[in-house]
């Protein structure tokens, strides 16, 4: 009994997977069918296409001394260019915000911070604590850390990229 | 041929800080590496640069590789998302089917006809979705099985199967319907 030949016959007999018995079958139908020796030529076309152009190409010469160049640099996953442009926006905004705010002296009155005991005795009275402290540093200290951030950030997302740029464009 | 064992010893240099087992590993996949990102490029300095990242890349993350799949799967899988996403960078860039890469230069006219067949082949090839086509010659680069193939693009194998399966016989398809319009065009 014939059974239909489909393409996946003919690669499979392209590529030497059929059976002696199956290739014997398989010769018998196709020599009986123009349209199937016309697949069969297409199929192998495209096989010799696939095979021709799936050889390994080699890269340049100093493929490894440029990766090993490479390893040296410091990599920064996850900061994009405009990552750390967004952030840096936000930074100085923030900044401003609080240094227009300490000019205006929203941060000049000094604050306690008061720790009241959370179990009350009737022999002896715990007393209250009381730690004073000035907004007006804090801010300033919030300030200049976001300061020093800034700069990092300033560092790492736009001067380092823009020279190693430069120094890659060079050679 | 590199052992598993060799191959495991290589690795335990790299991570103790030998810089020049490395150098090792990259001669060694670098053209593996190459030809994939080319695959997916299809630019040579595009390609070179995705290669050198990804080795890069895979140097840096080495101590995060579990060992449970071979070392260059892992790399190639790194080398073929990192082709990928300069890919979305590129810009694209209009290529005529007579680009091909198979070289014509002093051909009988028996071996012309030949190359002549192989560039509809070429031009059907550009017809097929960029996936299909990526899974087809990945399967056929230096015949990397269907588990290789779906380890390296990160999809079950099954999957790829029916990827390769489908880009053949559309293949087939695209290229029945050249030939008649160009036996049309005689």
């Amino acid at each position: 009994m014939k059974l239909p030949i489909t393409d996946e016959h003919l690669l499979r007999y392209l590529n030497g997977e059929l059976s002696m018995q199956e290739i014997l079958t398989l010769k018998d139908q196709i020599s009986a069918s123009a349209a199937l020796q016309q697949r069969l030529e297409e199929l192998r076309l495209i096989q010799t296409y696939l095979k021709q152009t799936s050889q390994l190409q080699n890269p340049g010469f100093n493929f490894t001394e440029s990766v090993m160049h490479g390893l040296d640099h410091v990599r920064i996953p996850g900061i994009s260019i405009k990552r750390g442009l967004i952030l840096l926006i936000g930074s100085l905004v923030a900044s401003g915000i609080a240094l227009g705010l300490l000019s205006l002296g929203a941060f000049d009155s000094s604050t306690s911070l008061l720790i009241e005991p959370s179990v009350q005795n009737k022999i002896f009275e715990i007393p209250k604590i009381s730690i004073p402290f000035n907004t007006k540093v804090l801010i300033n200290g919030i300030i200049f850390l976001n300061l020093g951030f800034l700069f990092i950030l300033l560092d790492r997302t736009i001067l380092k990229p823009l020279f190693q740029n430069r120094t890659v464009n060079h050679y | 041929m590199i052992t598993l064992e060799e191959e495991n010893l290589l690795l335990d240099r790299i991570l103790a800080g030998d810089k020049q087992a490395y150098a090792r590993l990259v001669d060694r996949h670098k053209r593996f590496a190459f030809t994939i990102a080319m695959k997916v490029l299809d630019n040579r300095p595009e390609a070179e640069e995705a290669a050198q990242d990804a080795f890069i890349k895979a140097y840096h993350y080495l101590k995060n590789f579990n060992r449970q799949a071979r070392f260059s799967t892992w790399l190639y899988r790194i080398t073929f998302n990192t082709a990928i996403s300069y890919k979305r960078k590129q810009k694209p860039v209009f290529q005529s089917a007579e680009q091909t890469v198979i070289p014509q230069a002093g051909l009988a006219e028996q071996e012309l006809e030949h190359y002549d067949k192989l560039q509809f082949v070429h031009q059907a090839m550009q017809a097929l979705n960029e996936a299909d086509r990526l899974a087809l010659q990945l399967f056929y680069l230096n015949e990397f099985s269907l588990e290789e193939v779906a380890g390296i693009t990160s999809q079950n194998v099954n999957t790829v199967k029916v990827r390769v399966h489908r880009a053949r016989q559309r293949l087939a398809e695209e290229l029945k319907r050249i030939l008649k319009q160009e036996a049309l065009t005689l």
